[in-house]
């Protein structure tokens, strides 16, 4: 082949046409493309119908499983308000009750979460970076990383005493860890032979970290910072189950005490928030992975 | 057809000269020192092709490392250029097996990395109007933004390859490139390879396994023993230029004999080696027969 064709060197006909071409519209491509939201939209249609049903049925006690609209309502009124409640009654609901708590929690929760990240990737970095660092801060932090946080619990409240702090020192222990580790573990594993032929090309040991290992350890980073929203929205829940008697309120503290007011449709609409919030924090990182590690999506799925 | 005397080398300048050079690397998990060469003695012409072949883990990825500056000899001495080699240089440029390109980086801004990196006193125009030379060069055009997931592998060694000819090194070296290419693309690479280097006039020092890829290649054919590897054996190769790709070369006249002599140069290497690691799994009551453990090179278990 080689001998026939003129022994030029250019691209073939890869130029010749357009590669990418915009694909006609039919019905099987609208439903390859929307099934998802489609999907989904009549799964949760039947879902909530179904408990609604469920609930109205009096198998169940309503107490402990409200009817949706009860539930829907709560929501209405802990969001939006219009209820005319004044202040805490003894079943808990209040204009806007789910609004005050939730801005309470998403307060500390991102404040607990730009500390641990800014702290997390530069221990982790380092730790990747330098035997040494790495040596010293190994038994702390896989100890640490291993230990349910829980259990440090009753000595951060000695030390720290009733209050805010006592929340950010357990969301901060609880989320660190997964960005750390990620981060450490990104820096380790960067491949050998990309280090190699940046140095080939010239690169003293200061570019060899920004334009090799850094990048590569990017992905790395996001998928720690993923994980640690994650955990740290346990830890938050978990931060404000314990400090329920408190009053210092917060999106966790609503559930628990709701629930013990025998508050249903209330506990169910703070737990609605928190799944929405949750699922969109997710989502949101997600998209996040993709702008930042465009060459990921392929190896990804 | 063979000599291990350089009778070419009396019209070539001797660019790249190694003498009793023993190399190795460290195999830190096991903590053992592995030596992959021993005593090789190679000189490298200007303007030269010279192909090493020899089996798997015979040291040659370890001797082209050692040119490029990546790794130190243990003894003996490398020259290039009448000085022994300290470090990296922008005179030698390396292609790598699996491309080692980055994942992040679009096609065209990884062929800049070599300026990038090098910090060359080029002034921009020019360096943009050579990145843009050498990705025509290599047929990538209409792929400078696109990032190498993106690409096919093909694509992606030519990356790697326009990247080390961006510079205009002096001397190319090229470890295994098209190993990990299927049949055709690496018989379209081949070609493609042979006529940009006829057109820059580099020296190259090739690496393969593959005996038909060597003589489709080489001016020389270098065959290294298996480990610590040594020079067995110089073959000369006196096929006009341009030659048949890979899979043609066989119809050449003098392809069956070089054929057959290169086959039992490295056959024998090629089983040594195999009897070496058989050995390493089972050291007792091994049925590999005496003889072929004794074989040249293979002195250390």
């Amino acid at each position: 082949m080689s001998q026939t064709t003129p022994r030029k060197v250019d691209g073939g006909s890869i130029t010749s046409q357009p590669r990418i071409q915009e694909a006609g519209w039919t019905w099987q491509r609208f439903w390859t493309r929307y099934r998802f939201a489609i999907i989904t939209v009549i799964n949760l249609t039947v879902f909530f119908i179904l408990w609604e049903v469920f609930a109205r049925s009096g198998r169940v006690n309503q107490l402990i499983f409200p009817t949706f609209t009860d539930v829907l309502n709560s929501l209405k009124i802990g969001w939006f308000g219009g209820g005319n409640l004044e202040g805490f009654n003894n079943r808990m609901l209040a204009d806007f009750v789910i609004v005050h708590n939730f801005w309470e929690t998403l307060k500390i929760y991102s404040i607990s979460m730009l500390i641990a990240i800014g702290a997390g990737i530069p221990i982790g970095l380092l730790m990747g970076g330098s035997k040494w660092v790495d040596a010293l801060m190994s038994p702390y932090i896989w100890t640490l990383s291993s230990l349910p946080r829980i259990a440090i619990y009753p000595i951060l409240l000695l030390f720290l005493g009733i209050g805010d702090s006592v929340k950010y020192a357990i969301i901060i222990s609880t989320a660190i860890f997964p960005v750390i580790i990620n981060t450490w573990a990104g820096v380790k594993t960067t491949e050998q032979s990309l280090i190699n032929a940046a140095k080939v090309f010239g690169a003293s040991k200061g570019q060899v970290y920004r334009k090799v290992v850094l990048p590569y350890t990017l992905p790395f980073v996001v998928s720690g910072v993923q994980q640690s929203l994650s955990r740290g929205l346990v830890g938050v829940v978990l931060a404000e189950f314990l400090s329920g008697a408190t009053k210092l309120g917060g999106i966790g503290w609503l559930v628990f005490r709701s629930a013990a007011a025998f508050n249903a449709p209330l506990t169910y609409a703070a737990l609605l928030t928190l799944a929405v919030f949750a699922l969109f924090m997710v989502q949101g990182t997600r998209s996040m992975e993709a702008k930042i590690a465009p060459w990921r999506q392929v190896t990804k799925t | 057809m063979t000599s291990t005397s350089e009778s070419n080398g009396s019209t070539k300048r001797p660019l790249i000269v190694a003498e009793n050079l023993t190399a190795g690397y460290e195999l830190e998990r096991e903590r053992k020192l592995l030596t992959a060469l021993t005593n090789i003695n190679l000189t490298v012409h200007e303007g030269e092709f010279l192909v090493l072949v020899g089996p798997s883990g015979c040291g040659k990825t370890t001797f082209i490392n050692v040119v490029a500056g990546l790794i130190e000899p243990w003894e003996g001495t490398v020259t290039y250029d009448g000085k022994p080699i300290e470090g990296t240089s922008k005179d030698r440029s390396m292609v790598f097996q699996d491309y080692a390109i980055m994942p992040w980086r679009t096609v065209e801004h990884n062929i800049a990395l070599p300026f990038e990196l090098r910090n060359l006193d080029v002034p921009p125009e020019e360096k943009k109007a050579k990145i843009q030379q050498t990705i025509e060069v290599v047929g990538l055009q209409g792929f400078e933004t696109s990032f190498p997931h993106e690409l096919s592998g093909g694509m992606k060694q030519r990356v790697g390859i326009a990247r080390a000819l961006v510079t205009q090194p002096r001397v190319l070296l090229l470890d295994e490139p098209f190993g990990a290419l299927d049949a055709m693309t690496r018989e379209v690479m081949q070609a493609q390879l042979e006529h940009l280097v006829s057109e820059f006039k580099q020296t190259v020092v090739f690496i393969t396994h593959s005996i038909d890829e060597a003589i489709s290649l080489g001016d020389r054919i270098a065959v290294i023993s298996h480990r610590p590897g040594t020079v067995r054996e110089i073959v000369e190769v006196d096929i006009e230029r341009p030659r048949l790709a890979e899979g043609e070369i066989t119809k050449h006249p003098q392809y069956g004999d070089l054929r057959n002599h290169l086959w039992s140069l490295v056959k024998d290497e090629a089983l040594g080696a195999y009897a070496d690691d058989r050995l390493e799994v089972e050291p007792a009551g091994s049925e590999i027969p005496q003889q072929q453990v004794d074989s040249p090179g293979g002195g250390r278990l």
